[in-house]
């Protein structure tokens, strides 16, 4: 499945990944797999970094498939 | 009620986008407007934003229609720029326009403090010397955004 990065998790990772559904396909256990498989991916466990499926806001609960596209992000800073 | 958001990577030209916003308004007794320049100084020369395409529009309209539909606007535009933005040049425009000026006010103020914090934009500040610098919302941000939390909307 594809990960998107934006803000502070995009600095340390890059724009996206490319990884296997982990065990626990929720978006918890999404974070978990890649701050286990790389170091600087940590960032992810830093509660302030939220996380979309399909572009809507969700939490660590929310169960994911292959076919979805989850972001990881810092806080908003528009205007 | 009219409501226009754009995201754009384009320079934004706030005075033709000012006019053409006023004419379309016809009618309407009050038209105020907000343009947020890029601030130079301090060694930044740029901003660099970043969006998440489908995202980012979306969360732009969606600010836009709960700010017209809790004042009485007639219509209201958002513009924001997105990229690589020297020092100097518009980041975002807001107008609003109104049967009175008081709703024009708030409607503008009131979508600009949550454009801050609520638009899905990352920001990072180029300096002179190629370093860049990550730019979260402040204390003061989330103060801004908090006066809109109030029952009474900023009504006093």
């Amino acid at each position: 499945m594809k990960v998107l990065f934006f803000g502070r998790p995009a600095d340390v990772l890059g724009r996206s990944r490319e990884i296997n559904l982990p065990d626990d396909a929720t978006i918890g256990g999404v974070r978990r797999a890649l701050a286990e498989a790389d170091p600087a991916a940590a960032v992810l466990l830093e509660p302030s970094i939220r996380a979309s499926v399909d572009r809507q806001i969700t939490d660590d609960l929310t169960v994911v498939t292959n076919s979805s596209e989850v972001a990881f992000f810092s806080t908003f800073s528009g205007g | 009620m009219r409501i226009e958001t754009r995201l754009t990577t384009e320079t934004i030209d706030a005075t033709r986008v000012l006019d053409r916003f006023t004419k379309a308004a016809s009618g309407a007794g009050a038209v105020v407007s907000f343009t947020g320049i890029v601030r130079g100084g301090d060694g930044v020369t740029a901003l660099e934003l970043d969006h998440y395409p489908g995202m980012t529009e979306d969360s732009i309209e969606t600010l836009a229609q709960e700010t017209a539909d809790r004042f009485r606007v007639s219509s209201l535009l958002a513009v924001h720029r997105t990229g690589y933005i020297p020092a100097g040049e518009t980041v975002v425009f807001v107008a609003a326009a109104a049967e009175h000026r008081r709703a024009a006010f708030q409607a503008a103020d009131c979508l600009m403090d949550r454009l801050k914090s609520e638009a899905a934009i990352w920001k990072r500040e180029i300096t002179a010397d190629g370093g860049a610098r990550r730019i979260e919302p402040h204390d003061k941000d989330h103060e801004d955004r908090r006066r809109w939390m109030e029952d009474d909307g900023g009504h006093r």
